[in-house]
């Protein structure tokens, strides 16, 4: 069991469950405030990059993927981060 | 026949002359596919920004307490996916039917809970046709959807070849692939979620 932990994937999804549970708390807390909405919005790329590396074996540094990748959660985030501040500012 | 389990580390030295994990060609289709829901999450922020107040009030319909569930319904499906893996290139071959079966276990909840919630919202009246924002919102997790049902037979394959065939470089590039695919379909409901369910206009 010790060595399970021990796994970076594990590691992942322990970080990748405590991410989602801070949003979850963000949401429950009624805090949709824009500040709130833009922490949900960089915890989401944060999530993103951490499935890419660690589930998806790319922090190896397989290139052209892990660029690829890196460049999407960039291009997806920037998307969503700008869109969002458009409506919200 | 050959029985991985009977050497375990059979696949270990395999894997650690290769940089990429899985097919080149199933990556090929991983960035095409991503690229593709890339152009869809624009349009869907582009029309967000065209009617900010239709987009908000419909968004308020969804529960994201069931957002957050089918969230971490797939981070926990795609980790016990990533140990199947892991097991594979030791040769591990009950781990890996073990881990494959628990992967495709809970990620059966995220089919209940997705058809739970379609059900609720067409009871409710609220359909594709409804307005801009729930044609969307069915269009993209139903395109999702599909890749996830995609995703559940490619494990079902995994698991069947688990059982029948040697555990060996050509099984784990399979497996490597598959899991690619299914993190893929963890991957874009990480986007869909904070998208269609948390995006608050104040």
């Amino acid at each position: 069991m010790n060595s399970l932990f021990k796994l970076p994937m594990t590691r992942a999804w322990l970080a990748l469950f405590a991410a989602t549970l801070t949003v979850a708390v963000l949401v429950e807390n009624d805090a949709p405030a824009r500040s709130a909405t833009i922490a949900i919005i960089l915890i989401a790329a944060f999530k993103l990059r951490l499935v890419f590396l660690h589930f998806m074996e790319l922090s190896s540094g397989a290139m052209p993927w892990r660029l690829v990748a890196e460049i999407w959660v960039a291009v997806v985030t920037a998307v969503i981060l700008g869109g969002y501040l458009i409506t919200a500012l | 026949m050959h029985r991985p389990d009977d050497h375990p580390h059979a696949s270990a030295s395999f894997t650690g002359q290769r940089k990429l994990a899985g097919d080149e060609g199933v990556w090929f289709f991983i960035s095409a596919d991503i690229t593709l829901f890339a152009l869809l999450f624009l349009l869907f922020m582009v029309e967000r920004g065209k009617a900010p107040a239709l987009f908000e009030q419909s968004r308020q319909a969804l529960d994201p307490r069931l957002g957050v569930l089918n969230t971490l319904i797939l981070l926990t499906s795609s980790w016990l996916v990533a140990l199947a893996v892991h097991s594979a290139r030791l040769g591990q071959r009950a781990a890996v039917s073990r881990y494959l079966t628990l992967g495709m276990l809970v990620g059966a909840g995220f089919a209940v809970s997705k058809i739970v919630e379609y059900w609720h919202k067409i009871a409710a009246g609220i359909t594709l046709l409804s307005n801009d924002f729930f044609m969307f919102y069915f269009a993209l997790t139903g395109l999702h959807f599909l890749h996830f049902v995609v995703g559940m037979m490619v494990l079902a394959v995994c698991l069947a070849k688990s059982r029948s065939d040697d555990l060996d470089d050509r099984y784990v590039i399979w497996i490597e692939s598959s899991a690619c695919y299914w993190h893929m379909v963890d991957l874009l409901w990480l986007v869909l979620f904070p998208m269609l369910y948390l995006l608050h206009t104040p």
